[in-house]
């Protein structure tokens, strides 16, 4: 062994300048190959882009017309999943099942559709989960180095972005859900953390990790947190940096070094399935809660878990999972959950937060309870969807619900630009709308993405048919959209024709 | 090592190499079926292989002698092998009708065994799916549920003899609509047919109609050239019809049996194809096979041969029939009713059946006083009642069709004199003739059936759309001398008229049955157009027939509780098909055809009138149903779990549906008021609910049927309701 390093070493000392040269160039060489284009190729990195503002800023000459067989540059057949796809350092990241209980993660390079990598892991048993979602729903972050991967019965996981290597995976607890909606929550990353945050009905909570070794930094509770989807973003204001999620009632912003709760705005309502949009140091959420400012939780669970509709919830009733839950609300021993029980059980008392229908504005950088202080306009509106997030450009908020129907708002006072117009596709609308090169791309569950014009009227451009139903939010990037269907990855271009 | 230490080693080695053997290999089933049997025993001895290997941790073996080895041994159907080894051990087999089935448990030795027999091959077959049943199989007509777990096999404790006290158990097939069973492929037919022969039904009808293209005769020079689908009609899949995620991207709804068929001769020999292979498999599991012809209606290109022939109504043109000048002896009609009977027994040589449906539209009544003597004396019957006593005491609107219907039977009667008429060309073995049955016969006519209609034919009855019109007549069904002439009832389990929507009348079915059973009827025959959520009713049919106590209430409890194995959740299912059949009941009682899948079928609500109190009631019983099935999915887990999805998915639609007809109806009263801009929002209301539940459709079709519906209701409901919606837009633009 230590003749080998002398030779070595003796080796390298006998090298010339121009053989160092060489080695050099070809170094920089395979970066490149490994790393194509890194300071040039437009970035949309996690669920929604940039801090899931939906906008692409750099992208130009986006298509306006095409579909499954028009404009493709490329695409690939997936497997089931609804994650959006990510767009990082020329790569697309996605995510499939590829088996009943296989999960697979696939990298390709953006440009070509080429593989570069592929990952398979068996999942183990996945509970019931509710159609349209489906196991594969987390969509992926990375930080062009790095890819980094939530999966309900898996935890986190760390990829080499460049050949998929594992560089870190983490347990995670598995969420559970008493409607039986699924996991679909996205981590984001910020400086050296990535940032995870899993409300579900057992044990609802925000952590981060160390991005490079996966070690815990922190994790803070949210006990007063009902099931919900949105995902953390980041609001730098006064100076300071927050990572704010909304959830059951309440929008919390937290310490991204310590996880320390730093405020909290009570305005929101029970169910949360969108996510913030930030702009400069204001927030803006969407809320579509179902049914009205009294229904708290123990109204849909008696609807609906309660099988034989005695009035009263019996573990029989509900997953497992919950039982130290059930027993906490099951004050009087009697092995039943009722009324006020219920809301022991599930749901804070000091949470008891109904549905309805808002849109909010909220200025960032507070401390403490801000619910008085923080709220620039909210409106009791029917426009917003329970799941489709808004998107914010050139000053105005868009919005899609189901039924095709729009909305518009201007974000400065929160007047309405137009009400209730049909983008002339009905059905369901899951993903977000995504913006770009000046047009809105509104995806419908129905496989049709609607392109309608930025501006202060509702002028539709055209209706693309992508055939198959369509639960993600598309990527942009470098004038591409990546359009996820349910079984397959379109690359959509103008450089297709 | 000493000798003491040798044998203790030994004995380590023998356990070692013996236990694992005994812990983990399979147990050992012998199924004997005895060297002389039928296809059908072979065939269930496979079936019952393959049922022990699904629920048991078991390897099945199928021999034709008992091993004299095995623990475990079934021996399946009565072969006299089977007979004797039963008799060596001292068990007795039991006597059994041809019908009947038995499931018995027995000791010998060391041995458990189990007899799975029938009274005849097909009845072997069923008692092995009534032991797949009872080990807690269900049959449903997409395919099997199994249970989720592996058991431990055990032959003992069961002790069942089952004889039907109704014998013939029929399905209806094919017959004509986009959204029933023409639409179904030869694979898919053949899939249904095996479910239903576990579910014991023993006859297939195949219903079809003149313009279809199952048959093709010549007669006086001209060529039968129509043979087409659902009455000519084509259902365009553009790219933005809702549910289109059920049609796989195609540019038409087709049956995939006539994908790219185009001429005539091509379609006709893809239905000829279709309809030999679903007589075939359903020989192979023991069905007869009948095959239901309209004889007095034929393509309009025969118009030039029969000269007073008229247009059929609602035929879409296709169909000609006799007018009234038309004589019902006439040679040339007769001959030309024969040349398509022979061409049909012709093509079908393995037909057991056949059905002549006597039409509802001939304008023949002229000719009925002329006809009566004939009718009567054509069968050798006492004239002891003048046909004007008969039409005394029938009510007026019954009058027309009697009369029709007497001049079509002496017809029939010259018919069936016709020599070697209904020979079975190639012969099936145990028919020298195909057996006549007629069905169309008027109620009026039931007091006088025994002597007008002709001799050796049975009747299939069908007395009124619904199953709930049928009970509420069910006196006629005393007046029907059913001892006398083989005679079965059409048990409609859903109904084309309100078809579009789930339906269900199983008490009234239930009260049908009791009333067949008492008054000694040869059997029924199930019309399904959409299978739907039928599944536990097709299940209760077969099951109530062989056993007279069983109610619908708990046949649907066994039939679910076997799926989803949880008490509190059957019991919702249950409660959901009686709001279903509230449903059924209110939307029957007051507007027959309300959602009849036909053009304009939506838009036809489109009227300025107040919204009728029903709809409300009907839509809340529909809710009731959502919310019940929704409240059994959220309790299931498993392999149920799909099927609870479908049945709440078809059932919000439910809710859809009702929910566009009354925004259409609002729609038309806001535009008598003169207000346009809540007439385009009603309407858009209407699209977005028709959008809604197509869409839902779309998520959970299962079979062609569903398929069919979606384009069906696209062609008919959502696309006609879009044209009125641009038409409304524009002349509000302008």
């Amino acid at each position: 062994m230590t003749i080998d390093r002398n030779i070595r070493n003796r080796a390298i000392q006998q090298w010339s300048v121009q053989q160092w040269s060489v080695l050099l160039l070809t170094g920089i060489v395979a970066l490149v190959a490994l790393f194509p284009e890194k300071s040039e190729a437009e970035e949309w990195p996690q669920f929604r882009g940039r801090n899931a503002t939906g906008v692409s800023t750099e992208s130009r000459n986006l298509p306006v017309k095409f579909s499954f067989e028009q404009n493709v540059l490329w695409s690939v057949e997936l497997g089931e999943g609804v994650a959006s796809p990510i767009v990082s350092n020329g790569r697309v990241v996605e995510t499939a099942m590829v088996g009943k209980e296989k999960f697979a993660v696939f990298c390709f390079d953006a440009a070509t559709g080429k593989k570069i990598w592929r990952r398979e892991f068996q999942t183990g048993k996945i509970g019931e989960i509710i159609p349209p979602n489906v196991p594969a729903s987390s969509t992926p972050v990375s930080d062009g180095t790095r890819v980094y991967v939530h999966f309900s019965t898996l935890g986190l996981m760390a990829f080499d972005l460049s050949d998929g290597k594992t560089v870190w995976t983490k347990e995670i607890p598995e969420p559970f859900y008493l409607m039986g909606w699924g996991s679909a929550q996205s981590p984001i990353i910020y400086k050296n953390m990535l940032i995870y945050s899993q409300d579900d009905d057992l044990a609802p909570f925000i952590m981060a990790v160390d991005k490079l070794t996966g070690e815990l930094l922190w994790k803070t509770d949210r006990p007063d947190m009902l099931a919900g989807y949105s995902t953390p973003v980041l609001c730098t204001a006064n100076g300071r940096t927050d990572v704010v999620l909304a959830g059951t009632g309440k929008w919390k912003g937290y310490d991204p070094q310590t996880g320390k709760e730093r405020w909290t705005c009570n305005t929101l309502l029970r169910t949360i399935m969108t996510t913030p949009v930030v702009v400069g140091d204001k927030m803006y959420l969407s809320v579509q809660s179902y049914g009205d400012t009294a229904r708290v939780l123990k109204f849909a669970l008696l609807q609906w878990k309660d099988t034989n509709q005695d009035g009263k919830l019996d573990m029989t009733e509900l997953d497992p999972a919950f039982a130290g839950k059930f027993k906490k609300g099951d004050k009087n021993n009697d092995g039943f959950l009722v009324d006020d029980e219920i809301d022991a059980a599930f749901q804070s008392p000091d949470n008891m937060v109904g549905g309805g229908n808002i849109i909010q504005c909220i200025r960032g950088g507070g401390t403490g309870d801000v619910t008085k202080t923080h709220v620039i306009w909210n409106l009791n509106n029917k426009a917003p969807s329970n799941i489709s997030s808004p998107v914010i450009a050139d000053g105005r908020l868009f919005l899609v619900k189901k039924g095709g129907i729009s909305a518009s708002f201007d974000a400065q006072t929160g007047e309405t630009i137009w009400m209730r117009k049909r983008i002339r596709n009905f059905g369901n609308y899951y993903a977000s709308p995504v913006v770009g090169d000046g047009k809105i791309y509104v995806t419908g569950e129905n496989g049709f993405i609607v392109v309608v014009k930025q501006g202060p009227k509702l002028e539709v451009l055209a209706k693309n048919d992508m055939r198959e139903s369509c639960i993600a939010t598309p990527a942009i990037a470098d004038g591409r959209l990546y359009i996820r269907t349910l079984s397959k990855l379109y690359c959509i271009s103008n450089e297709a024709e | 090592m000493n000798c003491t230490a040798r044998v203790t080693f030994g004995v380590w080695i023998a356990l070692f190499c013996l236990f694992p053997c005994h812990l983990f290999a399979a147990q050992q089933v012998e199924i004997v079926i005895g060297q002389t049997t039928s296809r059908i025993d072979q065939f269930a001895a496979t079936e019952l292989k393959q049922q022990l290997e699904r629920l048991f941790e078991v390897e099945a073996k199928i021999s034709t002698m008992w091993s004299g080895k095995s623990t475990h041994t079934i021996l399946l159907g009565n072969s006299p092998q089977n007979v004797a080894t039963a008799e060596k051990m001292g068990f007795q087999y039991p006597k059994l009708t041809p019908q009947g089935i038995a499931l018995k448990s027995f000791r010998s030795g060391n041995g458990s065994f189990l007899l799975v027999g029938g009274g005849s091959p097909p009845a072997t077959l069923w008692a092995v799916y009534e032991l797949g049943n009872q080990w807690g199989i269900r049959y449903l007509l997409s395919g099997d549920i199994i249970p989720e777990k592996k058991k431990t096999i055990d032959l003992g404790r069961i002790d069942l003899i089952m004889e039907p006290e109704i014998k013939v158990r029929s399905f209806q097939t094919v017959d004509a609509s986009a959204f029933g069973f023409e639409s179904w492929g030869l694979a898919d037919q053949q899939k249904l047919i095996h479910q239903l022969a576990k579910l014991k039904y023993n006859n297939l009808m195949i219903v079809v109609h003149p313009w279809q293209p199952f048959v093709h005769y010549e007669f006086g020079g001209i060529k039968k050239q129509t043979g087409v689908l659902w009455w000519g009609e084509k259902y365009r899949v553009d790219g933005d019809t809702p549910g289109r995620q059920a049609l796989g991207g195609a540019k038409w709804f087709e049956n995939p049996d006539f994908a790219g068929k185009e001429s005539y001769e091509a379609r006709t020999a893809a239905g000829q194809k279709l309809l030999r292979g679903i007589i075939e498999t359903a020989h192979q599991v023991g069905m007869t096979v009948g095959l239901s012809i309209s004889p007095l209606e034929f393509p309009r290109e025969f118009q030039s041969i029969l000269t007073h022939a008229i247009s059929v109504n609602h035929s879409n043109r296709l169909l000609i029939a006799p007018g009234p000048e038309q004589r019902f002896e006439d040679q040339v009609l007769i001959n030309l009713a024969k040349a398509k009977i022979h061409a049909y027994l012709q093509t079908y040589p393995g037909l057991d059946e056949i059905c002549f449906r006597l039409p509802g539209s001939t304008k023949w009544g002229a000719q009925a006083s002329l006809v009566w003597k004939a009718v009567l004396t054509g069968n050798r019957a006492k004239v002891d009642q003048s046909l004007d006593d008969l039409l005394i005491h029938t009510d007026e609107q019954y009058r027309q069709a009697l009369k029709e219907n007497l001049v079509a039977l002496a017809f029939l009667q010259q018919l069936l004199k016709q020599e070697n008429l209904l020979k079975s060309p190639s012969g099936n073995p145990s028919n020298s003739n195909v057996r006549p049955f007629v069905t169309g016969i008027s109620p009026a006519l039931f007091p006088v059936l025994e002597q007008v209609i002709p001799a050796q034919t049975g009747v299939l009855h069908y007395i009124d759309h619904t199953a709930r019109r049928v009970a509420r007549k069910k006196q006629l069904l005393e007046g029907i001398p059913a001892r006398k002439i083989p005679s079965r009832l059409v048990l409609t389990l859903s109904d084309t008229s309100i078809s579009a929507l789930s339906q269900s009348a199983i008490s009234d079915i239930e009260s049908l049955l009791d009333e067949l059973r008492m008054l000694k009827w040869e059997g029924f025959s199930a019309q399904v157009c959409t299978i739907g959520d039928l599944d536990p009713a097709i299940d209760y049919l077969p099951r109530a027939a062989f056993d007279g106590k069983l109610t619908a209430k708990k046949s649907y409890r066994d039939f679910f509780l076997g799926i989803t194995d949880n008490p509190p959740a059957t019991d919702r299912i249950w409660l959901g098909y009686l709001a279903v059949e509230k449903a059924t009941q209110i939307i029957d009682g007051n507007s027959s055809h309300f959602a009849f899948p036909e053009r304009g079928m939506l838009l036809k609500h489109a009227t300025p009138e107040p919204i009728p109190q029903w709809w409300q009631a009907a839509t809340d019983e529909y809710s009731t149903d959502v919310v019940e099935l929704y409240r059994t999915y959220d309790a299931l887990t498993g392999r149920s779990r799909p099927l609870f999805y479908y049945y709440a998915k078809r059932s919000e639609f439910m809710l859809s549906y009702m929910g566009a007809v009354k925004a259409i109806r609002e729609a038309a009263l806001a535009k008598k008021t003169g207000d346009i801009e809540k007439q385009i929002e009603h309407l858009e209301t209407a699209i977005e609910a028709m959008y809604d539940g197509l869409d839902t459709l779309g998520d959970i079709a299962r079979n062609p049927s569903d398929r069919g519906m979606i384009a069906v209701l696209n062609a008919y409901a959502y696309q006609p309701l879009l044209a009125e919606y641009e038409k409304v837009l524009d002349e509000s633009e302008n």
